[in-house]
């Protein structure tokens, strides 16, 4: 399903990376549990960074602007096994 | 000295990055497709290569194989960007890494053998470092050739690594078919077939003058194909000769024959076209319109400027000029526009002040979209465009004129 709406994110900042520990989606809280996977992209000059996020048994496609420091859930993937 | 040649070939490259990113989908078949509602498959898993699905089937012909088939819409933004990873690993090893496809490399590592090793060594650590790096896996082929290190990657999948040594290659190539060989399509090897030639080692042995005769120029090189020699280098990106042509296309979300549609798509891929000349400072002479009817029938016509253009309005305008002399026979399926007759150079400045003005607009729209993202600022008509995510063509290259962002 995709998704473009702004969320709250609790982050970590190490050695220059960026990981997404929580994020409060439609008044919920999530925890990550695994980052599965992570790569970038560009809109005009702003660099973004995705993150397909484990969060119980779904996975989550989150991105962060670099350029304004907004983070966005673009999609995610409900687990289908029931 | 012999050169050391890797080619490195990611294995199900596009489904293999989505069951990294999605641990739902690891261990089952999979196939990635361009579109959500396009039915051809781009990319097959391995677990669903086990049941016969392939690249280029359509869903339902996957599906009749594989009834528990998963489709995933393919996001190239996560390919390019694996791509980028990937060369980043390419480059501590070598410097001279020439980008084959979106999933696949030549490495010339000749010069590095003392640093690292053996480029079997070298193969291995690479494979670490993608798995470690990137979570998939490659096969890798070693030879003192590209055309034979490309036979030798093909030779192990997934995750194969295989070395032909200078003195295996007569053994190698004796009994090998010759469509095996990279470059030799389906028509070169019925026309071989036509003259006594099936085999690589019957190639090699051929009278040169014969394949010239048949063949012309390419004749000389076919013989030495056959005997797995290939002088050619590995060619960095950035040393690659001018692009010929500039072009989009996009298959669209549905057929039409709905001529309105087919200009408002002309309109974007017009303005994908000018805004990819200007940023590499190409000016071009021949608009070409590619069209594909919904039975994969496909055809182009061109029509030249009178004067070298990169504006997306002016490809659009002689693009639609080709349009209005075409009667279409069924549905649309795919529409491409390219520009050939290619000049690197700045434009001339004219001298009627309402070009100037059309310059100086479409610098500033230019501007705006470097800055905020593509089709920020563009015709009221392309509000409502399809936003397809399009399928990464086999030119594309990380960068230069052949890049594409997605």
């Amino acid at each position: 399903m995709d998704i473009n709406e702004s969320i709250s994110v609790g982050a970590v900042f190490s050695e220059g990376k960026v990981r997404p520990a929580w994020f409060i989606w439609r008044g919920r809280k999530y925890a990550v549990t695994e980052v599965t996977y992570t790569w970038e992209s560009s809109e005009g000059m702003a660099r973004l960074r995705h993150f397909s996020a484990v969060s119980g048994a779904n996975v989550y496609a989150l991105a962060y602007n670099t350029d304004d420091c907004a983070w966005e859930i673009r999609g995610v993937e409900q687990d289908w096994r029931g | 000295m012999a050169r050391v040649i890797l080619h490195i070939d990611m294995n199900a490259f596009f489904a293999s990055v989505e069951q990294v990113a999605n641990p739902m989908l690891r261990g089952k078949p999979i196939a990635v497709i361009g579109a959500k509602y396009r039915t051809v498959i781009t990319t097959a898993s391995y677990e669903a290569r086990a049941y016969g699905v392939k690249t280029g089937m359509t869903v339902p012909e996957g599906r009749k194989l594989c009834p528990k088939l998963l489709l995933v819409v393919g996001d190239n933004r996560k390919y390019t960007s694996a791509n980028a990873r990937m060369l980043d690993v390419f480059s501590r090893y070598t410097p001279l890494v020439e980008v084959f496809s979106i999933d696949e490399a030549f490495l010339d590592v000749t010069g590095s053998v003392k640093l690292f090793g053996s480029g079997a060594d070298i193969a291995r650590l690479i494979k670490a470092d993608i798995k470690s790096e990137i979570g998939i896996t490659c096969s890798v082929g070693v030879a003192p050739n590209k055309l034979m290190a490309k036979l030798a990657s093909d030779m192990q999948k997934p995750d194969g690594l295989v070395v032909i040594e200078p003195d295996d290659i007569p053994k190698v190539m004796e009994g090998l078919p010759v469509n095996e060989l990279c470059g030799i399509g389906p028509g070169l090897t019925a026309s071989l077939s036509a003259i006594g030639i099936k085999t690589c080692g019957e190639l090699g042995r051929a009278c040169a003058s014969v394949l010239r005769t048949r063949f012309g120029i390419i004749g000389e090189r076919l013989k030495l194909m056959g005997m797995g020699a290939d002088e050619s280098p590995v060619t960095p990106s950035e040393e690659e000769g001018e692009a010929k042509s500039v072009g989009h296309s996009m298959t669209l979300g549905r057929d039409t024959s709905d001529r309105d549609e087919l200009a408002m798509h002309m309109l974007q891929l017009s303005e994908m076209v000018g805004r990819r000349m200007r940023r590499n400072h190409y000016i071009g002479s021949v608009v070409t319109l590619t069209i594909r009817y919904s039975d994969f029938r496909t055809f182009s016509q061109s029509m030249r400027f009178k004067k070298p253009v990169n504006d997306g309005l002016d490809i659009y305008l002689l693009a639609t000029e080709i349009f209005r002399h075409i009667r279409l026979m069924m549905k649309v399926r795919l529409v491409g526009v390219s520009v050939s007759g290619l000049n690197c150079g700045p434009m001339q400045v004219s001298l009627f002040e309402e070009d100037r003005k059309k310059a100086a607009a479409t610098g500033a729209m230019d501007e705006i979209n470097d800055r905020y993202g593509e089709f920020t600022v563009t015709w009221g008509t392309l509000i409502s465009r399809y936003r397809h995510k399009g399928v990464i063509a086999p030119a594309w290259r990380p960068d230069g004129s052949r890049r594409v962002d997605y």
